[in-house]
Order: structure tokens, then sequence, then C-alpha cells
């Protein structure tokens, strides 16, 4: 069987399957509800597909194409509903009816002669013949899809959830498959030279990406996976290109098609040199996306690696605030260390206010050593043992944007750093919450260090002090 | 867009559910650190006030346990010079507002709201009432910006109807009567503008008396098909509602019914009575009435479940402290005896107590005896998993008929049995009085059908026996009847409140309490039933 037939039955079968596993999750809200009526539609589109290319007659195909087209609509139609449950965008009143009366007017005259007219035979199989209301309906369903981007676009503006809009962003990446696959398909129905298949493939990447958003799953984040993606990429093309350009080269040296061994040694010289070559790719590529915040970067990883002086604590919280708030670009970094339980500034850049302290029974600091990872301000309107902050602590923490706690192996936790709003007024990606993250559990045994030695030596000073008293007064 | 309608733009169910119902989940260890940390900021925000320094007689304490062993349990009568002419220099920080309660020989008691107190005390509460009074299961969230809510509440400044003014303002909320109209209408002018604007538009939640509800419901049953027509029934909206109404009655042959004219996601209710109207009210509306306990000082303070049954205190807005019912007679008995208190992780199921609250967010109420009884059902509810004490309100502390000193019946419990025994009542009155030496307990009740008085206090000295375990033991030890019945002629109560209304009396006063009326209002309720 040929890939031209498969592909829908492939696509076909995924998108049962994915159906089934968005049923196992589902819970009943009306993303799910939505979501669902998409996935059936495609499984149908799927499968009637792979009837139409398997019948054996033009008038077998006819039968399955009907389908075919009411799917396309009906899941054109459905992702749209979707879209606004996803975006949480309430919809006029009459647009969710308007919708389903266009989706059922259109199965009706899908049965007439107006949309198809018959099928044809062309060199890969079948195609339809188009009824004069043929192009009106694939653009409505066209423009279903484009209404939902512009819902999907708004949601995602609207969204000051970093994760959220990386959800938005794999379904945008499923609708640009289903689109470009789509557009293979439709060029093929009216005559350019191109196998139809582009549409089953845009389809099963376009299911993929959209349940994997419905059922939320924590993403990876989509800039990472395009920045390593393209890192790849270009040590890819630079292995490969000089790899075949020797080997076609060195073909003649043994008299017609190089040895096994010859390609075996090339493969090992290549992927000797390939690491190197990769990193240097890597970094290549961070600089085209971090621009001016890259040096920092590096220069904070360096610092974080490195072992320090930990007998001056105010250096190096210095050192460190200052780095941080370059690497990340924010408008303020505070680094508070624990003192008798409470928690105070030690460091502090950006201009906040250093004079801040938070005092050990603070709900934030008990939630922060109950709990792993690092904070976002709009989670103090959700935790309900944050919602009990006071409008004087409140107040305090106002221009704080992310709190990334210090902990020590133990998980004790022994400081604090305070974010500020980044200077770019976007929200901190999944990236420099990682970063932070690293930061601060590298620096926490070191920051805990040079607190403990300030002590000890204050002590020391003082118990010195007592010394040189008792001396004066005893000859 | 308002604040809290842009969580609904950009949130999901799950985590409006966790801002506004959160704390149902918390642990009793969760719900005392945070008890803990407001009660100390607290104490550092007040410790400098003039108020502050009166209440705790210039000290400052530095632990929960020395502020419960250094401050006295107060009364509304330790604050009154302050608040009473709205002394904000007093005070520990300006008040976003002032609001009014009913206070005692119809002077009002004002109580400052601080920003955060009002932010979470009526909005924050106000929404999670709403979300769970429509939700069937944990996680459910049924309420939407622009919902529609027929509401019969008193006016500003009441703290109800503040409340609900002061939500309006954050969240999208249609009221019916509009907010900006109903502070100059009767509550029947309430009533019925409501109704009207909710035949027309249909109402996501209902939010009145269970009283107000059982009568309209009574009301529909009587008049069901010889139902008069207006005017403003011609609306087809409202046409249409009837005969979609009319044809779901006829279906089930039974008269039209409240519940055939609107499909509320929510009936939210107020007053002691809710629980013993439950089942009537299910029948009228066609929903568990869901209850909320709420008092100016505080706010809406504790909520039931979405399974609607104990309700839950909130951890942030007042500190809770409990004094036992032994404790609680010992200083009824004698005034000046200062009773221990227990805290919210000491309380025990099944057993009564005096409610003393502490305000957080730097409003003025330090020990504070608000006068309620409340009864903790259980430690945390199996069928929903909260893991915190579960209150029922039991009534007010002056409310409660002390019988033979074995016997106490609070308000509910006389209201129950009345209800299962089957009469059909205007309204009633109850208090303990001497007869011939002899302590007795006197229901004046205003019966709606003709009934034989000795009959009517034999149904209901058995229900009392069937409800009230030590009143079953008091009549069988000692071989008593204590109770006594008074009927009363038919429109005595309506005198009642048109006298009252006449003399231009506060909400509170326009109807007699019923327990322990004073011996003025029995007096004017006699003299009222020889008029009619």
């Amino acid at each position: 069987m040929s890939l031209y037939l498969t592909l829908p039955l492939v696509g076909g079968i995924i998108s049962l399957g994915l159906t089934c596993l968005l049923l196992k999750g589902a819970r009943r809200s009306p993303v799910h509800q939505t979501g669902l009526g998409f996935l059936y539609f495609m499984t149908l589109y799927g499968f009637a597909l792979f009837g139409m290319r398997n019948s054996p007659d033009l008038a077998q195909a006819l039968i399955w194409e009907r389908p075919v087209l009411i799917a396309t609509s009906a899941l054109s139609v459905f992702f749209y509903h979707f879209s606004f449950h996803f975006s949480r965008i309430k919809p006029r009143r009459w647009v969710i009816p308007t919708i389903y009366l266009f989706l059922a007017v259109f199965t009706i005259l899908t049965y007439t002669s107006l949309v198809v007219s018959g099928m044809d035979r062309d060199v890969y199989g079948y195609v339809p013949i188009p009824g004069p209301f043929f192009p009106l309906t694939v653009s409505g369903s066209y423009l279903f899809i484009i209404l939902s981007v512009v819902n999907l676009v708004k949601g995602c503006k609207a969204s000051q959830v970093y994760e959220e809009r990386n959800h938005y962003l794999y379904i945008a990446l499923g609708i640009s498959f289903n689109i470009l696959g789509a557009l293979f398909d439709i060029v093929s129905i009216f005559g350019v030279p191109i196998a139809p298949g582009g549409g089953s493939i845009g389809n099963i990447a376009f299911c993929i990406f959209t349940v994997v958003a419905i059922l939320r799953y924590h993403l990876l984040d989509i800039r990472i996976v395009v920045r390593k993606g393209t890192a790849y990429l270009l040590t890819s093309a630079i292995v490969a290109v000089p790899y075949v350009a020797v080997i076609l080269l060195s073909n003649p040296l043994f008299g017609g098609i190089a040895p096994l061994w010859a390609y075996l040694l090339l493969l090992v010289l290549f992927a000797l040199g390939l690491q190197p070559l990769w990193s240097r790719m890597q970094r290549l590529v961070d600089r085209w996306f971090y621009r001016e915040r890259y040096d920092f970067l590096r220069e904070l990883d360096y610092f974080t690696q490195e072992t320090h002086d930990i007998s001056d604590l105010k250096q190096l919280g210095s050192s460190l605030v200052n780095l941080i708030r370059r690497a990340l670009q924010t408008s303020s970094v505070r680094l508070l260390l624990s003192e008798a339980g409470d928690f105070t500034v030690i460091s502090s850049t950006g201009g906040e206010a250093a004079q801040l302290t938070l005092k050990s029974h603070s709900p934030l600091l008990r939630w922060l050593q109950s709990n792993k990872g690092l904070l976002h301000r709009q989670e103090l309107d959700f935790i309900p043992q944050l919602q009990s902050l006071t409008a004087r602590e409140r107040n305090e923490l106002e221009n704080v944007e992310v709190f990334v706690p210090l902990k020590t192996k133990k998980d004790e936790l022994v400081g604090l750093l305070l974010l500020g709003e980044k200077r770019s007024q976007q929200p901190y990606s999944e990236e420099d919450n990682r970063l932070v993250l690293t930061v601060a559990s590298r620096m926490a045994i070191e920051l805990e260090n040079a607190y403990l030695y300030e002590l000890e030596k204050d002590e020391r000073t003082r118990l010195e002090a007592l010394h040189e008293q008792r001396n004066e007064f005893i000859p | 867009m308002l604040s809290e309608d842009k969580f609904f733009q950009s949130e999901d169910m799950g985590r409006i559910w966790q801002r506004y119902c959160g704390f149902l989940d918390l642990s009793l260890k969760e719900f005392m650190e945070i008890q803990q940390h407001l009660l100390l900021e607290q104490i550092d925000l007040v410790a400098d006030s003039p108020l502050g320094r009166k209440i705790m007689d210039n000290r400052k304490p530095k632990t929960v346990e020395e502020f419960r062993r250094l401050v006295p349990l107060t009364t509304y009568e330790d604050y009154a010079p302050y608040l009473a002419d709205k002394k904000e220099d007093a005070l520990a920080i300006k008040p976003y507002s002032w609001i009014h309660t009913s206070g005692r020989g119809g002077n009002p008691k004002w109580v400052p709201m601080s920003e955060r107190a009002a932010e979470l005390g009526w909005r924050r509460n106000s929404m999670a009432f709403m979300i769970l009074s429509a939700a069937s299961r944990k996680g459910e969230v049924r309420l939407q910006p622009g919902a529609r809510m027929v509401v019969h509440a008193p006016p500003r400044p009441y703290g109800s109807a503040q409340g609900i003014y002061d939500l309006t303002e954050y969240f999208t909320l249609r009221t019916m009567p509009p907010v900006s109209e109903s502070d100059n209408m009767t509550f029947p002018e309430k009533i019925e503008k409501s109704f009207m604007m909710a035949m027309r538009g249909g109402t996501d939640f209902i939010c009145s008396t269970s009283a107000v509800l059982v009568r309209m419901g009574e009301g529909f049953s009587q008049r069901s098909g010889t139902m008069k027509f207006s005017l403003s029934m011609l609306h087809p909206a409202v046409l249409f509602r009837f005969a979609r109404a009319w044809l779901l009655s006829k279906r089930e042959k039974r008269p039209m019914l409240p519940k055939d004219l609107w499909s509320a996601k929510g009936i939210l209710c107020w007053g002691t009575d809710t629980s013993i109207y439950k089942d009537k009210i299910i029948h009228y509306w066609g929903k568990t009435p869901y209850e909320f306990y709420v008092f100016s000082e505080g706010g809406v303070v504790a909520i039931q479940s979405w399974n609607k049954k104990g309700m839950t205190f909130c951890p942030d807005l007042v500190f809770l402290e409990f004094v036992p019912e032994e404790e609680w007679l010992k200083s009824r008995a004698d005034e000046e005896y200062q009773p221990s208190t227990v805290l919210f992780d000491e309380v025990e199921a099944g057993k009564l107590y005096e409610l003393v609250i502490t305000s957080l967010h730097g409003m003025p109420f330090l020990r504070y005896r608000i006068g309620d009884l409340v009864r903790f059902a259980s430690i945390g509810d199996e069928e929903t998993g909260i893991t915190l004490p579960q209150m029922i309100f039991a009534g007010r502390a002056n409310d409660i008929i002390d019988v033979y000193g074995i016997a106490r019946l609070d308000e509910k419990t006389v209201w129950q049995a009345i209800v299962n025994a089957g009469i059909d009542y205007e309204d009633w009155a109850m208090r303990k009085e001497i007869e011939k030496g002899e302590p007795v307990i006197r229901l004046y009740i205003e019966p709606k059908q003709e009934v034989e008085p000795e009959q009517l206090r034999h149904r209901l000295h058995e229900e009392l026996k069937s409800i009230e375990r030590f009143y079953l033991e008091m009549t069988t030890d000692l071989k008593v009847n204590p109770l006594r019945v008074k009927v009363l002629p038919r429109g005595t109560f309506q005198r009642y409140l048109a006298t009252k209304a006449q003399e231009k009396a506060m909400l509170a006063q326009l109807k007699p309490s019923h327990m322990n009326a004073s011996d003025e209002v029995i007096n004017m309720l006699l003299q009222l039933s020889k008029e009619v």
C-alpha cells in the first residue's frame, strides 16, 4: 500500500487515539468538549479519506468524498468554537448558533451537486469535481480557522502566564502545519501536479499539538525547542555538506566507490569534531537569540561555578544581584538572608527599598520553605496561604515579580531573591526561571557559608573586645 | 474590564476555584498558621492606636498566648465611645467605609471597614459563596461575569448591602433590583421589582431570606391557575417563560411553582431558619438553599461547601476564639466572670460555643463577643474531603431559653419543632415567664388556621421532646410540661409591623424577636391582639 493511501488511515488512527486520550483525561469543561468534537471529525476525515482513496470506482469515491468534505467543515467549526473556550473569549450571542447553522446547511448542500458534482481520476488517484459552491465552502472552513487564530492571538495577549502562552504557541504551530498541508491538497484539486498528502500530515501535526495544549502537559518552552532545533539544524548542515563532499571527492581515489572502512573512519572523525562544532553553533544561535543579554548570561554562569572568597558577604551579594539583573534584564533584584528567623535585605540593585524585612511567621516564607521551585507574583492572588498576606506586606512586595528561594541541600530556606519586573515588561520565560533556579541552588550554599562566616567573625570581634576589656581591668 | 472579571478572562476553572474556594483545602495546621500570623500583624497595627491602647491597656502582647492572657473579652460598649461618633483618629488605619448594623435600643452599631478586610470579607467571599452555591462538585465554577442575581438586602450602609454594592464595582454582576435603585426601595418593592425583572431575563442566583422564598412558594401554590395577567406580562420573554412553566407544571400534574419559572444556579439564603425551611425551598425553588455566616464586624466569615452542609470558617478575616458552653453559662450567671476560650484547633464536635473574634487587617475589635452561639457538627467533612471543623449557627447568645437548668432551647430548635408539628403560622415569639411561682416557657403564636391551643401545646411539646434530648430528659425526670401556648388572633403580627413602621423603627426592630422578647414587645403584642 502506497504512502498516499496509508497516510489518511494513519491520520485517522492517530486522531482516534488522541480522542481516547482526551476522553480518558477529560474533565467536563467546554474546552474538552469542543476539543473532542474537533477530534471526532478529524478521525472521520482520516477514515473517510482513506475510504475515498481506496475506492474501486468513481461512484464509490464520491460516496466517501462527501463525508470528507463534511468532516473538513465540521472540524473547522468545532475548532472555532473551541478557540473561544480555550482563549476564554465570550462570543456574541449569535455567533455560535450561526456557525452550527452554517455547518448544517453545508452538510445538506454536500449531498447535492452544488458542492461536488462528481469525481475524476488524476495520475495519483481520485479528485473531486468542484461544484459552484465548492470554493465558498472551502473558504468558509478556512475563514473559521483564521478566526480561530484571531481568538487565540487575543487569548495569548491577554494571558499573563508564561506557560499558558506556550500552549497558545503550540496550537499556533499545529495550525501552521494544517494550513500548509491543506494548501498542498487544494492546489492539487485545481490541477497543480502535486501529490495530495500534505493535508493528512498537516492534520496529524495539528491534532497532536492541539491535544497536547488542551491537556496542558508541562510543555517544553517552544522558544527553547526552536533555539536548540536551529543549532542542531545548522550543525547537521555544516557536517553533512563536507561529509558528502569528502565522500564524493574520495571516491575516485578508491577507484569507484570508497570501501566501508573509509566511510566509518570519516564518520568517526566527523563525530569527534561534532561536539565542539555543535557547541560553537549553539553559542552562535544563543547570540542571535539573546543579543545583549548573552555576555551577562555567560558571566553569570561562570560566576556561579567559581568558588568565591566568602569573607565578604556584601561583595558576594552585590555581585550576584547585579549580574542577575543584567542577565535577566530585570528592573530590580534584592537578596534577603535569614537573621534570627526574619529575612532582611543584604544587597539590592535597581532602586528598590532595601529596608524590607520578612518576619519568620510570614506565610510567604512558610510557603517557600515547604514548596519547591520559585513563586510568581500572580500566585499571591491564588494560593490560599498567600492570600492572607496583609495590606502592608503586599505593599512592600508590590514591585516583586518573582520570589526565588535559596535552599541548602537539606532543603532549608537560607535566603531569598526578589526579582522585579522585566525591563521589557514581558513575563519571565521558562528558560529565565530555570536559569535563576540553577543560580539559586548553586549560590545558596555559598551564601550560607558566607553568612555563617560573617556571624562567626562578628562573634569573634565581640569576644576579643570583651577579652580586651577584661585585660584592662585585671592587671 | 473590572478587576475580578479579568481573572475569569485569563484563568481556567481550576485557578478560579483555587482563588475563591482554595481555603477549603487548608489543613488545620495551615489554618492556624494563617490565624497566628495575621493576629500578630494585627497587634502590631493596632497597638499604637488610641482605641487599641485602651483595649489592650497600653500593653503590646508578643505572642498569641500573651494576647489571650492580657486582653479581656470585650463587647460593643467598649468601642461605642469611639465608633458611635466615627472617630477615625482613634483607629489604627483610616477606614475604607463605615457600615452599620442593628444595635440594642434602636441605636445602630457603626463598624469601620478597612480596605483589605472589605476585599476579603465581602468581595472575595461573596464570589466564593456564589461559586459554591452553584457547584455540585469540587472545582465546578458556574459563575461568569454578567451573572444575574435577585437580591433582597437592606439599604446601605447596612453591611450586606454595602458588600453587594462593593462587589458590583469589582465584578460584573447584574443585581435585581439594581444596586443604584434598591437603597430607596421598601422590602416589598424590592421583592416585586426583582422578580418582575427576573421574569424577563431570568436569574442565575437568588439571594434572599429563606422566609421570603417560602412565602413566595406558598403564594404560587395557592394562586396557581388563577394567575392575574398584567400588561407587563405581555412581553414575549415573559410570555414564553410563563408558557414553559405552565407546561412543566402540567406535565408533573401540580400547581405552577417558582422552580418552573426560574432555574437559578444557586439559592443563597440568610436567616437562622434556612435549615428548617430547607425541604420547602427545595420543593418550591428546585435547589438546595445555600447558607453562609455573616456579621458586620467581620464580613462573610464562614461558608458552606458544595455539599451545602456544615459551614467552614475562612482563616484570614477574623481571629477565632470560642467560649465553651460551660464557661459561657458561668459568665451569664456572673457578668464579672472572664470565661476562658479555646482556639479553632481545640474545638470539639457536637459542642456548643460562644464565638469571640478579633478583627484583622486593621479593624478595631479585639477579643470581641459577637453574641452568637455556634455548634461544631464535625471535625472535617468526609464527603467533601474538608479537614477543618464544620460549624452550624446555633443562635444568638441571648436567644437561649434555659428551662430548669437542664434544657436549653435555642431559636432554631423551637422553630424546627413548630415546623415539624405542622403548624401553619404567621409568626411567633417565645420567652420564659413565671406562672404561679413556677418557671414556664410561653409561646405566642399567630396560626393561619383555627387551632385548639391545648392541642397545639401538646403537639409542640412532643416535637420538642423528639428534637431536644435534654428537654425530653427534663420532662421525663421532672414529670413537668413547662410549655404554655398563647394563640394570637390573625393580623396581630401584621399590626405590630405596621405600628413599628409608623414609628420609623430600625429594620431589626420591625418584628418581635423570636426568643426572649422584652415585656414591652409582649405587652404590645397582647394589646394589639385585643384590637384585631
